[in-house]
């Protein structure tokens, strides 16, 4: 108790409840009974005598669940690797033939965002959270595929965010009991120190490791300045001290500056790590000063969008929910992603049928009729959408699945997936070109010589070119074949195999020992499929 | 931390085997990175495809801040399945 005492007494920001437990949240009948509930006096106040204030809470909320739905969308340009040619490789043995494919790579990311997003919203976090937690660590602990320890940690900062309390509560100038929140930070910290002791190698601290990590102007900034040795060192110091202060709220102050800049200085890396670097950005918002939040809640603009999107998101009437409903899958119709059209439906039926639940047994539930739910799908839809649209998340999914299958020589897949990129990028070389071989190997000649002259169109690249002079060479047509060689040439002059193909046509040097019209299935991957 | 730079010599019947032609370029990305038990499942696959055909495995893996690379395997992964 005396703990108890001494830790409140150090937090003079906010309000607080006297003897509240657990938070009543808005809506919630048994809130005040709940309310009335005293502290036990042996629960240890480390833990359960954490406090946090709503605004930081909210805004924790909003942006990392925000940016792991982000970064959920994201990773859909990875499925085709999943599951390719049938093999996987977990991080436990027994889960490699249960391991994501790529349709449930892609099914699986694309829920995890609608899921977080209506997390991020603060609607039906009790649910979706640990749904979205769940298959998050289905698709990284199921295969070593993209097994980074990011992963790990994200699925474990997801596994204790299932128990914060994310909803609103019924007085926000109350601060919320969370210990899920201090387990975070000292997680935060267990992963700090891991990291320092991992570099306590000789090839970390003489600054080897680093040189050979560090690119661009961040490289140009550590020589210039103190150079890897140093900045090594440095690196290591900032992680430890980080592991012992990141979970002392006396600390915040100093800690958040600090961690801030370290997390910032990764992101400045260019390290292929996705979103991470800002996910722990993200984090941070746990560790600035409550005081910092709260009093950024109260400026004028916070305050009316947080009125504005809570109205929304309450708005008990049924058109509400009838717009909502009907905006959500026109949206999702302009998003290119693969299975998102499905997903979305599924997610607006369960919303519309868990709205009927609570409408038929309202007294059995005693939960408020609101459009949150559907309003949750339709910003999620939103979101799939504009992601898609602004990034080219769809088209390199296309891509990447038909090179990989083209390369272990799965003809069917890989032209299912070029004729899946041209209904999406109908101008797109890549798939003109390698459609067109496709059909061309596979018997088809008209239609695979129609998709090489669309490649055709694109300028200064040869190769479908090459490709039709090889063919028409195939066929015993040579004064066509040295034409199109010769386009070739003209297409794009720098480009070494046009000018063989049509030195050898010309007789300067020997037959091309493909000259079969029927092209050779490259074996390494180029540009168009990586 | 990409600490080894590995390269892989699989080979079928002493045929060297192109892992691009069975497995996703992410597979193999991460085998040159010295992760074992992918290559020993890219192996326990090709003696799966192959019976009867001796698969072996010779990894030769590059560590930073060392000299000489490490040599493992060169045996035949069909009857002794752990580099």
């Amino acid at each position: 108790m005396g703990k108890q005492k001494r830790n409140r007494g150090k937090k003079p920001e906010a309000r607080r409840s006297p003897t509240a437990t657990t938070t009543p949240v808005a809506g919630d009948n048994t809130a005040a009974k709940r309310r009335a509930v005293p502290p036990s006096p042996q629960a240890p106040a480390f833990w359960f005598g954490f406090e946090v204030s709503w605004a930081k809470l909210v805004t924790a909320r909003v942006v990392l669940f925000g940016l792991l739905a982000l970064d959920a969308i994201l990773a859909v340009r990875r499925a085709p690797r999943y599951g390719a040619n049938d093999f996987n490789v977990a991080n436990l043995g027994f889960l490699d033939h249960l391991g994501p494919g790529r349709v449930a790579y892609g099914v699986c990311s694309l829920a995890i965002a609608l899921l977080l997003t209506a997390v991020a919203l603060g609607v039906a976090t009790r649910i979706a959270l640990p749904i979205a937690a769940a298959l998050y660590a289905w698709l990284y602990f199921g295969s070593q595929l993209d097994s980074y320890q990011h992963h790990y940690l994200v699925a474990l900062v997801l596994a204790i965010a299932c128990f914060v309390p994310w909803q609103r509560p019924a007085d926000p100038a109350i601060p919320v009991r969370a210990w899920a929140v201090r387990l975070l930070l000292v997680q935060l910290g267990i992963m700090y120190l891991w990291a320092a002791i991992s570099k306590l190698d000789p090839l970390w601290l003489d600054g080897t490791t680093l040189s050979s990590q560090l690119t661009g102007s961040v490289r140009s900034l550590t020589e210039s300045t103190v150079g890897f040795r140093a900045m090594s060192w440095l690196v290591v110091i900032v992680e430890l001290a980080l592991a012992v202060t990141v979970w002392i709220r006396p600390a915040w102050r100093f800690v958040a500056p600090l961690g801030l800049a370290f997390h910032l200085g990764i992101v400045a890396t260019g390290f292929e790590i996705g979103l991470f670097a800002y996910v722990m950005c993200a984090l941070y918002i746990l560790v600035v000063p409550d005081r910092v939040w709260t009093a950024l809640g109260s400026l004028g603009f916070f305050e009316r969008t947080g009125r504005l999107a809570r109205a929304t998101m309450q708005s008990p009437g049924k058109p509400a929910v009838v717009l909502a409903a009907l905006f959500a899958i026109p949206i999702t119709l302009l998003c290119r992603l693969p299975h998102a059209v499905p997903l979305v439906a599924i997610a607006l039926g369960l919303a519309i049928a868990a709205l009927l639940v609570r409408l038929l047994f309202r007294q059995l539930t005693k939960q408020p009729f609101t459009a949150a739910l559907p309003i949750a799908v339709l910003a999620g839809a939103l979101l799939l959408t504009v992601v898609d649209r602004s990034t080219t998340v769809a088209i390199d999914y296309y891509r990447f699945w038909g090179g990989s299958q083209r390369r272990v020589g799965d003809r069917d897949q890989a032209e299912e997936a070029y004729r899946g990129m041209l209904a999406i990028d109908p101008y797109s070389e890549i798939a003109h070109f390698y459609l067109g071989r496709i059909l061309i190997q596979t018997g088809r000649d008209a239609e695979g010589l129609a998709h090489l002259h669309e490649a055709q169109l694109e300028p200064h690249r040869a190769r479908a070119y090459v490709e039709e002079a090889r063919y028409l060479l195939g066929q015993g047509k040579k004064p066509e074949a040295i034409a199109k060689a010769r386009d070739a040439v003209f297409a794009d002059p720098s480009d070494a195999e046009a000018r063989a193909v049509l030195d050898m046509l010309q007789g300067v040097l020997g037959p091309e020992p493909q000259g079969s019209g029927k092209p050779v299935k490259p074996t390494k991957p180029t540009d168009d499929d990586l | 931390m990409r600490m080894a730079q590995c390269t892989p010599d699989m080979r079928v019947d002493g045929k060297r085997f192109d892992l691009g032609t069975e497995f996703h370029e992410a597979w193999i990305e991460i085998a040159k990175r010295g992760r074992f038990r992918v290559l020993e499942q890219m192996a326990r696959r090709l003696c799966t495809k192959h019976p009867g055909a001796e698969v072996t495995l010779r990894l030769s893996c590059q560590y930073l801040g060392q000299r000489d690379p490490v040599v493992y395997g060169g045996f035949n992964m069909c009857v002794a399945d752990e580099i």
